[in-house]
């Protein structure tokens, strides 16, 4: 049986691992390097890195440093944050990033899922969309949740049908950080109107919160960042991998 | 010397990894030539088919050789497995055909309703699943009955011939060969250099035949 993955997220921030709270100026959380010989060491199921400083700088895609990541990585990996041509996508698939994810290019280039997928296969793309509820309704950011897309959350969902991604990961903005929980709402509404494999993050509180996930869409990507950073009731920085009792 | 050919399809660091803890000689193939020192061939694989094909043209004249004149070992992963299969529907360029099969797409879910937010087909087949051995192999000795591996594909190989079929797994109800074999040529659907610990004791299995 294919089971649940288990997801501890990353963000590097000008060659840091940083941790924010909604999109905010994030906090100096470790070396990128040893996070990911620690999550070795914890046989995570996957692990998402992604840079969010790429977008926003010109030709700010650290590639050394993705190397030197990728080198040293155990599980399966994904990067996403700057990447907006295929020649990009297929470096880092090339460097050893099992999936790339894109976002804001999403909606810059009609054409790009096509041209990715057909490089290197539709199972490695992976669209990322940062959601924020505003008004009682779902809307899709980019650039660190400062610009938003010219899509509703639905209409993004749609491109997807006819042009398929290997995984969507849904990213809640005002969630980010807070430990308040998956916003289950906003999980039931993509799995109802997408058929492609759904990765949630965002709020997750505890190992409980996975299980409720799984129990609200399914088999699916269950996706943190703060709770695989933080421990204890103070949120001291300790790298942690505690799943689900089984 | 277990050889990795680089033919650009990433995830090669994976494979050299678990084997310098292994204490294993490995040698990053870069030419065809260079296949002659190698005692193991891995063939990787992150990529489309075309894609794939069209890398790998310049080592075809080569494998032919080594992997079915001579018989050398040989493992191909992911893509790396599919590309022994005479053909595919991901692609249009033809196949080694080292193990008979034809490369096919994984069956949709349109018609299995079982929870109503389950709109269609979820492809690819992605994460941890279990495989169901089928025969006894010294590939898998020391696995266990239902060994997990990470999958990540929108596709899989049809053998032609059962017996060349190691091991299925089972997804959408679906059950699909994920290893398969054909006298030294072994091909693995799932990615055992990303499998933490049973894809490192395949992996030295591999290494020991």
């Amino acid at each position: 049986m294919l089971r649940s993955r288990y997801i501890p997220v990353l963000l590097l921030d000008d060659g840091e691992l940083v941790k924010t709270r909604q999109f905010e100026e994030g906090i100096y959380v470790g070396d990128p390097i040893n996070a990911i010989r620690i999550f070795n060491e914890k046989s995570v199921d996957e692990l998402g890195l992604f840079d969010i400083s790429a977008t926003s700088n010109v030709n700010a895609i650290d590639f050394g440093l993705l190397r030197d990541i990728a080198v040293n990585a155990n599980m399966p990996l994904t990067y996403g944050g700057g990447i907006k041509t295929v020649k990009t996508a297929a470096k880092l698939v090339s460097f050893g990033f099992e999936k790339i994810s894109i976002s804001s290019a999403l909606f810059e280039n009609k054409n790009l899922i096509r041209e990715i997928t057909a490089e290197i296969g539709i199972q490695s793309l992976i669209a990322c969309l940062d959601v924020k509820k505003i008004n009682n309704e779902y809307l899709v950011f980019t650039h660190r949740g400062k610009k938003k897309a010219p899509l509703s959350l639905v209409d993004t969902l749609k491109i997807f049908e006819k042009n398929p991604v290997g995984e969507i990961i849904i990213n809640s903005i005002e969630r980010d950080g807070t430990f308040v929980g998956y916003d289950f709402e906003l999980a039931k509404l993509v799995r109802k109107h997408s058929s492609v494999n759904l990765t949630m993050l965002g709020g997750c509180k505890d190992a409980n919160d996975f299980v409720e996930l799984e129990n609200t869409i399914g088999i699916c990507g269950c996706a943190a960042g703060s709770y695989f950073t933080f421990t204890g009731k103070n949120n001291a920085v300790l790298l942690n991998y505690n799943l689900p009792k089984k | 010397m277990i050889g990795i050919i680089n033919y650009g399809s990433g995830n090669l660091s994976a494979f050299i990894n678990v084997y310098k803890s292994l204490n294993k000689k490995i040698l990053i193939v870069e030419n065809p030539e260079e296949l002659d020192q190698c005692s193991h061939i891995i063939m990787p694989g992150v990529s489309a088919w075309d894609t794939t094909m069209s890398n790998i043209d310049r080592f075809k004249d080569a494998l032919s050789n080594y992997v079915m004149t001579k018989k050398i070992p040989f493992l191909g992963v992911c893509v790396g497995m599919q590309i022994l299969g005479m053909d595919s529907e991901e692609g249009t360029y033809s196949g080694l055909n080292f193990v008979a099969g034809n490369v096919r797409k994984l069956p949709f879910r349109k018609n299995i309703q079982e929870k109503e937010y389950h709109l269609g087909p979820i492809l690819p087949h992605m994460g941890w699943n279990n495989i169901e051995l089928k025969r006894d192999v010294p590939l898998l000795s020391g696995l266990g009955e239902n060994p997990e591996f990470y999958f990540l594909h929108s596709y899989y190989f049809d053998a032609t011939n059962q017996e060349s079929i190691i091991s299925t797994a089972s997804y959408n109800g679906f059950e699909f060969p994920v290893i398969v074999q054909n006298e030294n040529v072994f091909g693995l659907q799932f990615h055992p250099e990303k499998s933490h610990i049973n894809g490192k004791i395949l992996l030295e299995n591999f290494s020991n035949l």
